[in-house]
């Protein structure tokens, strides 16, 4: 049952970070992907790890769910540790077995690299893992408001997250079900040749795209029963709020924001 | 009886060089009844519904709804208020990510103020008895449920006229109770206009008046105690007809004087025990 | 072939938060040759217990034997391909799985799939087309500028030219107007008398069930609730009624008939012409031109 499937990765929680606004979230994750590049000794990345730290503790969101999220990236912290490990010369000779050079330089560096990989993934996985996609959505859609003026579809942009957001569900039933049925004409989608079992997907896709297009359609005609004719005029019930919460979170992030300036060297 | 649409010398063509799906069709819609259409695949008993709220615009004749033309632009949105149109497929139609967010598209568009859409939607999926589900997600409801969300994005509006454009024709026998039985009561309590097209002859049964459509033309209109007398007429238009007509109609046959075909099991039953 | 089905249970989504139990301890058997008729609301189990009959699902425990083919759970089961060539099933809306440039293409696709050369297939488009009542000048169109009926009509052509001894039927005339309803019906009853096919056909339609069916399994709650002839099943209106259900309207008719006038009437006619002459013969005081 592919229906039950989570979208996204929002783990439902009551916490502080779930219940903030996704406005006060976006702004700071988005700030943290360039502050972390601010850091450059052991206390900087001490501060970030901190602050990092405190916001998973403040999440509640189970350890295994933030281990999902870094695990497809492990390997690339891995190579680059090792790549700075081997590579950067510098500072007293650690190891040496042959040719292979360990240098001190070379740990510390490739230390720095991999934690600030392993920093931006996890700020960034708590943001989609307390915050559902819907809310998300409108946390852009928000916040590029005035980018309107310049005439940038913004309404347009939120409403398609939305309605792709809705339509998941029932696009994977409807997979679920045409693959059944063609798995009754005889298809076999995970075995036999790499060939074939890529050959076996026309008979999935191509009825998947005819009704994708023809909910599409109908979708179009009842938002415009609905009295549907973009976003002018419109009001809205989902609305965010800013509370004291959001202020303290951006005043954290503009305070660590300086540290990390005054204490890089 | 107060006229709420009327529909004078309408045809309908999608192009110029195709053949017309609607012919000079004339007919009233009058203010608190239930008219069913019905009508084989392609008579254009739904290309009917949707010229009713300007979705599409007739090609000759005028549909009048309350006053509003549906040809004129800046009278569009005051038809869509008044008008709403259930379609058959329960997912199709349904826009927001949750029931509460669905109720509320209708009355975004129209831009009403927050605290007021609030009222709005509790009252109106109160009154599809949704009320428990309001933080539901599409996928986890059922057809039926989901109809009824539509329903209630209708009421929400606060409008004159529901159409049902085949709208329980996807759902299963329970999901057609409920909905039927939801309309029926919005017709009754609160004056409701409903406009029932559909391949359901029990629902036609009970409806106020019946139109028959037939090749892009209305070609009977009455009581549905008129309309299924004609049992000739109704097969060809590719009708069936409903279990008592069928059953008096054999009986007929058989030699029993019965007077005319019935429309209910009760009455039927009652003619035939008289008879006796 | 002979359906043997024991102590069948499956469980959707096992180890997780929304773990439930679709089937339990399901027993039943389906003699070759039989028209089963599944009734049962939306979520009782009808669709899943289905899907077990050709492999599309596998049980979480007990088996299902089709002929001399055994599934079970645990094991891997290899021939399911074998399997699937002799149960066809039609899905609900079974047109959402057309997807080839020409008709003729999509009905060939599944015995080109268990195996047929494709002269065979070509053939078999052919007669499975006139068999569906649809003529043979559309065999090079495509099936997406067909009218919904017509294509539900090529689907239903593309599962029958797997030549299944089993045929299962999972509401396939869901959404069509009755006339198409009616035909649709008669198209697989004459199949099954002629091919002498095992049929199951899951239903809504009390009438359908009434009419076609040998024997009836009604589901609630992913259990067997009743089985048996139809003449059994509705002759016990209130248990069906207990869990929503009711008897086909002709039992419904005469049932209402019997209340007025206080005399018995055998209530196990299941058709309206069977339903007229009943009622003739008794007005009639058992006359011959009834």
């Amino acid at each position: 049952m592919l229906e039950n499937v989570i979208i996204g990765q929002y783990v439902p929680g009551r916490s502080i970070l779930h219940r903030l606004d996704p406005r006060s979230k976006l702004i700071s994750v988005f700030l943290f992907v360039f502050i972390v590049f601010l850091a450059n000794n052991w206390v900087t990345y001490g501060l970030l790890g901190l602050f990092t730290a405190v916001a998973i503790v403040v999440s509640q969101v189970p350890l295994r769910f933030l281990y999902k999220g870094l695990r497809p990236i492990l390997i690339i912290v891995l190579f680059t540790f090792a790549l700075h490990i081997f590579m950067t010369k510098g500072g007293a000779l650690l190891f040496q077995f042959g040719w292979l050079k360990i240098y001190e330089q070379g740990v510390v560096q490739g230390s720095f690299i991999s934690f600030r990989l392993i920093f931006l993934v996890l700020v960034t996985s708590l943001l989609t893992l307390t915050t559902t996609p819907i809310d998300i959505t409108d946390g852009l859609e928000q916040l590029l408001g005035p980018l309107k003026r310049i005439k940038l579809p913004v309404h347009e942009f939120a409403l398609m997250m939305s309605i792709a957001l809705r339509f998941i569900p029932t696009l994977l039933k409807e997979t679920e079900k045409i693959m059944k049925a063609q798995m009754a004409r005889g298809v076999e989608f995970t075995s036999g040749p790499i060939k074939e079992r890529i050959k076996a997907f026309i008979p999935l896709l191509v009825p998947l795209f005819i009704s994708s297009f023809k909910r599409a359609e109908e979708l179009a005609l009842a938002m415009e029963a609905r009295g549907y004719r973009g976003g002018e005029g419109r009001t809205k019930l989902r609305i965010l709020k800013w509370g004291m919460g959001d202020s303290i979170l951006i005043a954290v992030l503009l305070i660590l924001t300086i540290s990390l300036f005054l204490l890089r060297s | 009886m107060k006229e709420l649409i009327s529909i004078n010398d309408v045809s309908f063509a999608y192009r110029e060089d195709e053949p017309a799906i609607l012919k000079d069709v004339n007919l009233t819609v009058y203010a608190g009844e239930w008219l069913a259409i019905v009508g084989h695949n392609g008579s254009g008993k739904s290309t009917l519904a949707k010229l009713l709220n300007g979705l599409l615009i007739p090609t000759a004749g005028r549909v009048i709804v309350e006053g509003y033309d549906t040809a004129r632009a800046d009278e569009l949105w005051e038809i869509r208020k008044r008008v709403g149109i259930v379609f058959q497929n329960p997912d199709n139609q349904f826009v927001g990510t949750s029931v509460r967010d669905d109720v509320a598209f209708g009355l975004e568009n129209f831009g009403v103020v927050r605290e007021e859409m609030i009222t709005r939607i509790d009252e109106a999926v109160r009154k599809v008895k949704m009320e428990k589900f309001l933080d539901a997600e599409p996928h986890h409801l059922s057809g039926g449920q989901k109809q009824r969300v539509a329903i209630a994005g209708i009421l929400a509006q606060k409008p004159s006229i529901i159409i049902l454009d085949e709208a329980t024709s996807m759902l299963d026998p329970m999901g057609r109770k409920e909905v039927i039985e939801t309309v029926k009561a919005l017709n009754e309590q609160q004056g409701i206009t409903v406009i029932s097209i559909t391949h359901d002859l029990e629902e036609a049964i009970r409806a106020d008046r019946v139109i028959v459509m037939k090749q892009g033309k209305a070609i009977m209109q009455g009581g549905p105690e008129e309309v299924f007398q004609d049992g000739e007429m109704l097969i060809g238009a590719g009708l069936d007809l409903p279990f008592s007509v069928k059953l008096s109609l054999s009986l007929q046959k058989k030699g029993i004087p019965l007077p005319k075909a019935y429309l209910t099991q009760e009455e039927l039953v009652e003619a035939l025990w008289t008879l006796s | 072939m002979d359906i043997v089905i024991k102590q069948l249970t499956h469980r959707y989504m096992i180890g997780t938060p929304f773990e439930r139990v679709a089937l339990e301890d399901i027993n039943l058997q389906i003699a070759s040759g039989t028209f089963l008729a599944v009734i049962g609301h939306t979520g009782s189990g009808k669709s899943t217990l289905i899907q077990h009959l050709n492999g599309l699902l596998k049980p979480t425990s007990g088996t299902i034997a089709i002929g001399d083919q055994i599934i079970s759970a645990g094991k891997n089961n290899k021939q399911l391909k074998s399997l699937r060539k002799r149960v066809g099933i039609v899905f609900q809306y079974p047109e959402h799985q057309l997807f080839d440039e020409t008709v003729e293409k999509d009905i060939m696709f599944g015995p080109l799939n268990f195996g047929a050369s494709e002269a065979e297939a070509k053939e078999k488009a052919k007669e499975m087309l006139e068999l569906v009542g649809l003529p043979l000048g559309i065999l090079s169109r495509s099936p997406f500028e067909l009218s919904g009926g017509q294509m539900r009509r090529v689907a239903i052509a593309g599962v029958l030219a797997m030549d299944p001894e089993v045929l299962i039927l999972d509401e396939p005339t869901a959404g069509l107007d009755p006339k198409g309803r009616v035909e649709i019906m008669e198209l697989f009853y004459q199949l099954h008398q002629k091919k002498n096919l095992t049929t199951v056909l899951v239903t809504h339609s009390m009438e359908d069930a009434a009419t076609y069916a040998d024997k009836i399994v009604v589901m609630e709650k992913g259990k067997v609730y009743m089985e048996g002839s139809p003449k059994q099943i509705f002759s016990e209106r209130d248990k069906l009624q207990a869990v929503g259900l009711d008897v086909p309207e002709t039992v419904q008719f005469l049932l209402k008939w019997q209340n007025r006038t206080g005399e018995a009437i055998d209530l196990s006619s299941f058709t309206l012409d069977e339903v007229a002459t009943a009622l003739c013969k008794q007005l009639k005081k058992g006359g011959s031109s009834c």
